[in-house]
């Protein structure tokens, strides 16, 4: 392909122009030591941010505080929502943003670039922030509500255990191809656990406004998934079990990660808006086929790493039938 | 080929040193020469301009805290772009929404531009990251080899040896999505 060609096709496909005033809301931002993303809430230096930062953030932490009251006040409690405080719940919220922030505090050493000095020891760093994590957990009585998740955490500390301990390996031995696929693995991995880290503070934005409305939103992209029908905006996991055979891996790598994330929205959903007693049971249910589907992607992604295909197919089948076993469950959970 | 990033002259060195004290303007002081192309190469990776201005937000602050690491007398823009890069290599998101962006009205014929436009924005994100990266940096910022180099922290020989598999990789894909079409 001609140089010029190039250069005009990059230029025509991807120019776009920036929102108005980018710039200064950055400047305003780092001028403030407002951070975007929630990640930094656990760790709030209140010395160094602005006092009028400040003051807004009190004054909407009293408001909340006051709405919650007032509903709390004037509704009861729907399903299975604990009335008062758990304290073993929260005990987990605690020991969850102490790890976090452990895990957090590792993203201190730069690690890009096969050629990065500080990779080794940057690897490492999470790598024990992860076993502390995973420790943790396992010395934990989970919160039954979070059972699923809990055990979602544990798989996703174990695969990001795994891809750290494959970076320094890989990067001494000059192996690009590998260094690259446990780099990308490692970073995926940190990403996946933010919302999951949210959710259990209480931080993350609601998915869904009722227990039928979270059940809704899943059914309309499992029920697509079964039968195969894609749509491309939001059924990533139709192209698993159905196109992921006989594309490239990172294509296919893409499209677990994806059904993962959507996987893990559903779960939240759920987790949101607590099952009504009477779908209590079959709600546990669910639960646990979106966390086995989850397992099995990250099954599909090692394999197709390891380039062994047949364990891949495996596990196509494998998150085929939990996805389908979660649709049927759904279905007759809204059945009137 | 010059090297077009900004050097560390002294008034720079006066904004690094208040920098580094906590000064969050004076940071931002620095990074404005800087924050178009950040901004681009975010946009060219990630391909949707709500995330790459998130992109780049973090890869400010991330940059605020490893300034110590800048030495005196280096050139800000690789550094700041590797970290840009670093950052959106961590953004998840569903890539087939961003693709279908593009996408013409149903129903409508796409001009072949566009369609051209479509398949090179697929084709980019079905390749790996540190592919689409050096391609970005290529053909969509227009830098040379030399600034490339830097950026990645590798020598120029090897960013154009980057440069050649990636476009060696992406030809392929193209040319089959552009028979499914």
């Amino acid at each position: 392909m001609d140089e010029k060609i190039l250069f005009d096709r990059f230029h025509e496909a991807l120019e776009m122009e920036p929102h108005s005033g980018a710039y200064e809301r950055m400047r305003f931002n780092v001028t403030n030591h407002v951070a975007r993303k929630p990640r930094l809430a656990f760790r709030m230096n209140w010395a160094a941010m602005a006092p009028r930062v400040a003051a807004v953030l009190v004054a909407a932490v009293l408001a909340i505080a006051l709405g919650a009251a007032i509903l709390t006040a004037t509704h009861k409690f729907v399903g299975n929502a604990p009335a008062a405080p758990d304290p073993n719940f929260q005990a987990y919220q605690a020991l969850t943003k102490a790890d976090y922030n452990g895990f957090t505090a590792a993203d201190n050493l730069s690690c890009n670039f096969i050629e990065d000095t500080t990779c080794e020891a940057a690897a490492n760093a999470y790598i024990a922030a992860d076993r502390q994590w995973y420790g943790d957990l396992i010395a934990f009585k989970t919160p039954p509500r979070l059972a699923a998740l809990d055990g979602m955490i544990r798989a996703h500390l174990t695969d990001a255990i795994a891809y750290n301990k494959a970076i320094a390996p890989n990067q001494k031995s000059g192996n690009k191809k590998a260094f690259g696929i446990a780099m990308d693995g490692a970073f995926y991995e940190r990403s996946w656990f933010d919302p999951a880290v949210f959710l259990i503070d209480g931080s993350y934005p609601r998915v869904a406004g009722s227990y039928r409305d979270a059940l809704m939103l899943a059914k309309q992209s499992l029920v697509n998934c079964v039968n195969g029908t894609p749509g491309p905006a939001d059924i990533a996991c139709a192209n698993i079990g159905f196109q992921c055979q006989g594309v490239d891996v990172q294509a296919c790598i893409t499209y677990a990660h994806t059904a993962a994330a959507q996987l893990q929205t559903f779960l939240i959903g759920l987790l949101q808006n607590p099952a009504p007693s009477t779908l209590a049971a079959k709600d546990r249910e669910l639960q646990g086929e979106l966390a086995q589907a989850d397992a099995d992607l990250l099954s599909l992604t090692d394999a197709l790493q390891s380039g062994d295909a047949t364990k891949a197919a495996l596990a196509e089948d494998l998150f085929v039938l939990a996805v389908r076993a979660a649709d049927v469950d759904i279905g007759v959970m809204v059945s009137p | 080929v010059a090297i077009t990033g900004t050097l560390f002259q002294q008034a720079d060195a006066d904004l690094v040193r208040l920098a580094r004290a906590g000064d969050g303007a004076a940071f931002a002081d620095l990074l404005r020469p800087e924050y178009r192309t950040a901004l681009r190469l975010a946009g060219g990776l990630l391909q949707d301009a709500d995330e790459a201005e998130d992109a780049v937000q973090e890869a400010a602050f991330t940059a605020w805290r490893r300034l110590g690491n800048l030495r005196e007398g280096s050139t800000l823009r690789p550094w700041f772009l590797g970290i840009v890069a670093n950052q959106c290599r961590s953004v998840r998101r569903d890539r087939w929404r961003s693709v279908t962006k593009g996408a013409p009205p149903e129903g409508e014929a796409p001009m072949s531009d566009a369609a051209e436009s479509i398949d090179l924005r697929r084709a980019l994100l079905r390749i790996g990251h540190d592919e689409r990266l050096v391609l970005v940096l290529r053909y969509y910022l227009d830098l040379p080899f030399e600034e490339i180099a830097s950026t990645l922290g590798i020598s120029p020989k090897a960013a154009r040896t980057r440069v050649e598999r990636a476009v060696h990789r992406l030809k392929p894909i193209m040319q089959v999505q552009g028979a499914a079409v």
